[in-house]
């Protein structure tokens, strides 16, 4: 053990000076465990403004990756983490996360459902787990941290995330009250 | 989704002692300008938010840096929280620090006028520049709008430069405007002017830091980088010896054209030209009083590892590169970037004067002009630390002075404020900028509670 770490630590020496420059290109293991540090390891964040991926839809995944480094979303951290990606890279890590299963089982029965669910039903899918439609593929939104949802109808209405002009006109036409109620019974359905 | 932990724990052990090794070695080399027994070197100048006090001396060297990826690479956001009960700031002996006014959301830049009247631009989510009057003793501030409807309202330089400004420069998405002013306007009296109409836009770095040189003939504009490291840019321009003419050599291309830099203008916002590239993100610009060189608080990239590459605040000469995409702190080569490898600027990289622990995000700077702190501090710079993300153990999320000694930085900075830190979780400030008020106290913003805060030196 001693010696194939002796032999580990020369081949680093002589394979990193000091000054050394080129990065060793990282395995998707290493990425995905960088996803995992703010999505969390076991798919839920702790952080309640980071939306679950596990189990999201995985072609929804691939836009917001490209979007990010198209600059076509605007977040520091992750314009730098997709920018790191290739588009094999993005296509993998959207099947990976994709496939893995939602982090939360929804309850057996639910509150009333807000009026303006319906529209939403419409391209998000009739149990709201998403869907592929003309518009691109909706999100899965049952069981989404109602925080997250929030922020998200929030950031469409006032123009702050303008990667679907669709989203953007439905949410100006909800008031602050109507979307509390479609988060919270959304999030309910956890 | 399996992972390799049993092989990425062996990697990491070895490049702890890589690190290690380097180090030692390090240390043995490394001279000192300062006490060595105050100022901490080596790989014990790293550290993290726990390791923090006021009077904590450190100095990075370049010879100091792990190589890549020697600890992986993590994403630990900060939660900006309300202040906690119990929680507060700690300065040095001498210093008092306090709120001096609250409910500035998004608080970034600070100036002050020639007249004492303290300027802070409100970035985002709405962009506004506010003037805070004061009355003696800067006691009863008072809080005035004095310009709205810009975006993401940045720097703010008043011109000319010297007692008599009769205009605000402000440095905003894709332009820099100016409005008329006298001294004592809360308001401005009159439209913006756009005297600069091409800034880039877009991307990650969107603060745009503005001053004059003190002959009044030169206008500073900094831009930062679109991306982290440019991993996207296509080949390099056709007739590059043309555009590393028109450029400066080392500028970047595609999305990153005009980028990365420090630019000058005319006060009218002619003749743009490159002063300084390679610069990754140069958030806070400042000019150094007497003699008028040029100082940057830069931010260096992402995603090496927790303790690489060291951010810098450094002077800016003129026609240098600072390494930005493809090398960082000197000679080290990132081969990341796209457009290809860069062998022909290999030993044309100009190293930073003052290397602060990585991810810390410098985006202000501003030099003490005297009048009442210490008299041996006069001329030091201050520098805001506006905190960590791509760090495990989070850094930053305080105020730290930079010694000088004859006009020129030692290498070595020190906290004076701390304490915004809660856990590795949660923080209750993020320092942006930092501005010495007519008195000679010091004022920094926070943009994560929306307050400037004033330290005042009381004496031993």
């Amino acid at each position: 053990m001693v010696k194939r770490l002796l032999a580990h630590i020369f081949a680093a020496l002589t394979a990193f000076s000091c000054s050394a420059g080129a990065a060793p290109p990282d395995s998707i293991a290493t990425k995905e465990q960088l996803c995992a540090s703010c999505h969390g390891v076991r798919g839920l964040p702790s952080d309640a403004t980071v939306p679950i991926v596990w189990g999201q839809q995985p072609a929804y995944l691939k836009k917001q990756l490209d979007d990010y480094k198209n600059d076509d979303r605007d977040s520091q951290i992750m314009s730098s983490i997709a920018e790191s990606l290739s588009d094999a890279e993005v296509s993998r890590i959207a099947a990976d996360f994709g496939g893995e299963p939602w982090p939360a089982e929804p309850k057996a029965s639910l509150p009333a459902a807000p009026a303006a669910i319906a529209t939403c039903k419409m391209c998000h899918g009739a149990s709201l787990t998403g869907a592929a439609g003309p518009a691109g593929t909706a999100p899965r939104l049952a069981g989404q941290d109602p925080l997250y949802l929030i922020d998200t109808m929030t950031a469409y209405a006032n123009g702050e995330r303008a990667n679907s002009p669709l989203m953007a006109s439905l949410m100006h036409n909800l008031s602050i009250t109507d979307r509390k109620a479609i988060a919270e019974y959304l999030a309910a359905m956890r | 989704m399996q992972m390799e932990t049993q092989r990425v724990i062996g990697r990491s052990v070895v490049r702890k002692l890589v690190l290690a090794a380097c180090s030692a070695l390090a240390l043995a080399a490394t001279p000192g300008f300062v006490s060595a027994q105050a100022v901490k070197t080596g790989s014990g100048a790293y550290g993290d938010w726990q390791t923090d006090a006021p009077g904590v001396m450190r100095k990075i060297m370049p010879a100091d840096l792990p190589a890549p990826m020697a600890s992986p690479s993590t994403a630990n956001r900060s939660k900006v929280v309300p202040k906690p009960a119990g929680a507060e700031l700690k300065t040095m002996p001498g210093f008092a620090v306090a709120p001096l006014v609250t409910g500035m959301t998004g608080a970034r830049v600070l100036r002050v006028a020639p007249n004492g009247d303290i300027f802070l631009a409100l970035s985002r989510p709405e962009g506004k520049v506010m003037v805070i009057r004061t009355g003696a003793d800067m006691s009863n501030p008072k809080v005035e709008t004095f310009a709205d409807g810009l975006r993401d309202a940045y720097g703010i330089a008043f011109y000319p430069p010297g007692p008599n400004p009769q205009w605000v420069y402000v440095g905003e998405y894709g332009k820099v405007v100016r409005f008329p002013y006298k001294n004592g306007d809360l308001a401005a009296s009159g439209a913006p002017q756009t005297v600069v109409s091409d800034l880039a836009t877009g991307g990650n770095h969107w603060t745009r830091d503005v001053a004059f040189s003190p002959d009044g003939r030169t206008m500073y504009v900094a831009v930062g980088s679109a991306s982290n490291i440019a991993e996207q840019m296509g080949p390099r321009p056709t007739d590059f010896a043309a555009f590393e003419q028109s450029h400066s050599p080392g500028s970047a291309w595609d999305r990153e054209e005009w980028r990365a830099n420090v630019l000058t203008y005319t006060p009218d916002g002619k003749d743009k030209k490159v002063f300084a590239s390679g610069i990754r993100n140069c958030s806070g610009l400042a000019v150094q009083p007497g003699t008028g060189v040029v100082y940057c608080a830069t931010n260096e990239r992402d995603l090496l590892g927790d303790n690489l590459p060291p951010d810098y605040v450094t002077s800016v000469q003129q026609g240098a590169f600072y390494g930005w995409p493809w090398y960082y702190i000197g000679d080290h080569e990132d081969t990341r970037p796209g457009g290809g490898r860069r062998p022909d600027l290999a030993g044309k990289v100009t190293t930073p004067d003052v290397l602060v622990q990585p991810h810390s995000a410098p985006l202000g700077i501003a030099f003490n002009p005297g009048g009442q702190f210490p008299p041996d501090w006069k001329g030091d710079a201050f520098v805001a630390l506006h905190g960590s993300w791509n760090r495990a153990l989070r850094t930053g999320y305080k105020i730290v002075r930079l010694p000088f000694k004859d006009g020129k930085p030692t290498g070595v900075y020190q906290d004076f404020v701390i304490g915004f830190v809660a856990d590795n979780q949660n923080v209750w400030g993020r320092p942006v900028d930092v501005a010495f008020a007519k008195d000679g106290s010091l004022l920094f913003s926070d943009d994560g509670n929306g307050v400037v805060y004033r330290v005042v030196y009381k004496g031993e």
